[in-house]
């Protein structure tokens, strides 16, 4: 009796239950589409979405979040980089960048300063940048800058404020504010008002970090 | 004596030309200096916002995707179209469809991207064939793609003595700096006031009213 009635009435309560979840998850499931990979040229045009971060104004508060401070170049032009971008969409059928960003390998040439001991041996990491590619609505491959971010080029060094993600990449900490240039003064002309509008903090972070790591730059600065 | 009176006189009449003289120099430097000051907070402020104009207005519709009601964020952004809307002519109400004129709304993830942005805002414009194509924040769009990134307001932080992710008050700020951005309200940059949503960072909602700063910026751009 009890096998006839009750593990019958199990197995249907077991799979409605089943049944259940899997709806409310994908009820639960954005209209999020795919991860595309567009191959980038140079020249492309850029774009910049604007947006709220997690911001330090000072140098010392910056590197007090951060994992990693480096001096590193990246392995590959931009061009040859991991491009990540992942479309929403609306009911019109068109296509927004949803996340849009650079997998940028880099090779570490000196660890300027280290939360733990055993990052200070590292020789390569992959950070993410604010820059990426995305295939808009018309067809053409554009790049887009999250705040007129712009992607190091393998043919310079720079000083990275880098914080550890999760995922074991790093992200820049202070997003525009955590990447200079060794040689070069960084504010790129490019990119209109989102760089002007951090072009005055950019300048003063430039110089306080220079003149912090003036003696472990020297070598890179001649 | 009278040479002497009169070399006073002189030296008087010279000492007041210079004085005259100095007069008219401190007059045109402090002039100077307040069309320099005047022309730099204008300047400033002009940075508030972008410029450009938005198709049809500030009166528009916005669209929520469905992420917006499964990730639990409806009211998030029904109090940063809240705080733009009252107290100004602001009317961002809510469509169940999409046209050139509507704001989207979208809650997303990081997916494997950088943590610390907690939202963004994208201005499309439409092109002859229709397309909604990427648009300069300084130019004359069509409407905005605006997301807000759950696993970044759910990762764990240090704020002062407490580790934990971000709470309701400071959600709703980004939800309003962001709903701002789409308004073409710009970072404030110049650190004028801190009674404004659009400051970076995280930070509770100054209030569920539109700041004195905010409202004054937004009747700068598009008027009473």
């Amino acid at each position: 009796m009890f096998k006839k009635v009750f593990m019958p009435l199990s197995i249907v309560a077991v799979l409605g239950a089943g049944v259940f979840t899997y709806s409310s998850l994908q009820h639960n499931k954005p209209e999020k589409t795919v991860a595309t990979s567009v191959k980038p040229s140079s020249g492309m045009p850029v774009y910049i979405s604007e947006g709220d971060y997690i911001s330090y104004s000072t140098v010392d508060s910056m590197e007090n979040a951060s994992d990693l401070v480096v001096v590193a170049t990246p392995k590959k032009p931009f061009e040859q980089r991991k491009h990540v971008t992942t479309y929403v969409s609306d009911p019109s059928g068109q296509k927004f960048p949803e996340n849009s960003y650079t997998l940028t390998d880099v090779s570490i040439k000196k660890v300027l300063s280290a939360k733990d001991s055993s990052l200070s041996k590292l020789k390569s990491v992959s950070v993410v940048e604010n820059i990426g590619v995305i295939k808009d609505n018309d067809g053409i491959n554009k790049k887009l800058s999250f705040e007129g971010y712009e992607e190091m080029s393998n043919k310079s060094d720079y000083i990275l404020y880098l914080t550890k993600n999760d995922n074991g990449t790093y992200s820049i900490t202070n997003i525009l504010n955590g990447k200079f240039d060794v040689k070069a003064h960084t504010v790129a002309p490019k990119l209109a008002e989102a760089q002007r509008e951090h072009a005055s903090d950019h300048t003063q972070f430039e110089q306080q970090v220079k003149a912090k790591f003036k003696k472990e730059l020297a070598e890179y600065t001649n | 004596m009278k040479k002497a009176r009169n070399a006073d006189l002189s030296i008087f009449i010279f000492r007041g030309n210079l004085m005259i003289k100095s007069n008219i120099k401190k007059v045109i430097a402090t002039s100077l200096i307040a069309l320099t000051s005047l022309t730099f907070i204008s300047s400033a402020a002009s940075a508030e916002t972008f410029t450009g104009t938005i198709k049809d207005g500030v009166n528009r519709p916005v669209w929520y995707s469905s992420s917006v009601g499964s990730y639990g964020y409806t009211g998030t952004f029904d109090i940063g179209r809240a705080y733009w809307n009252v107290d100004t002519k602001a009317n961002l109400w809510k469509w169940d469809q999409v046209n050139n004129s509507t704001d989207r709304y979208y809650i997303g993830t990081s997916d494997g991207g950088d943590l610390d942005t907690l939202g963004k805002t994208t201005p499309y414009k439409i092109t002859s064939t229709g397309a909604a194509v990427l648009a300069d924040p300084n130019e004359t769009w069509n409407f905005s793609v605006v997301t807000l990134y759950h696993d970044a307001f759910q990762k764990k932080r240090w704020h002062g003595l407490t580790y934990r992710a971000m709470d309701a008050d400071e959600i709703r700020k980004t939800s309003a700096h962001e709903v701002g951005h789409s308004l073409k309200m710009a970072h404030n940059v110049t650190m004028t006031s801190l009674d404004t949503v659009m400051r970076q960072g995280i930070y509770d909602i100054p209030s569920t009213k539109i700041t004195t700063y905010d409202k004054n910026e937004f009747v700068k751009k598009w008027g009473y």
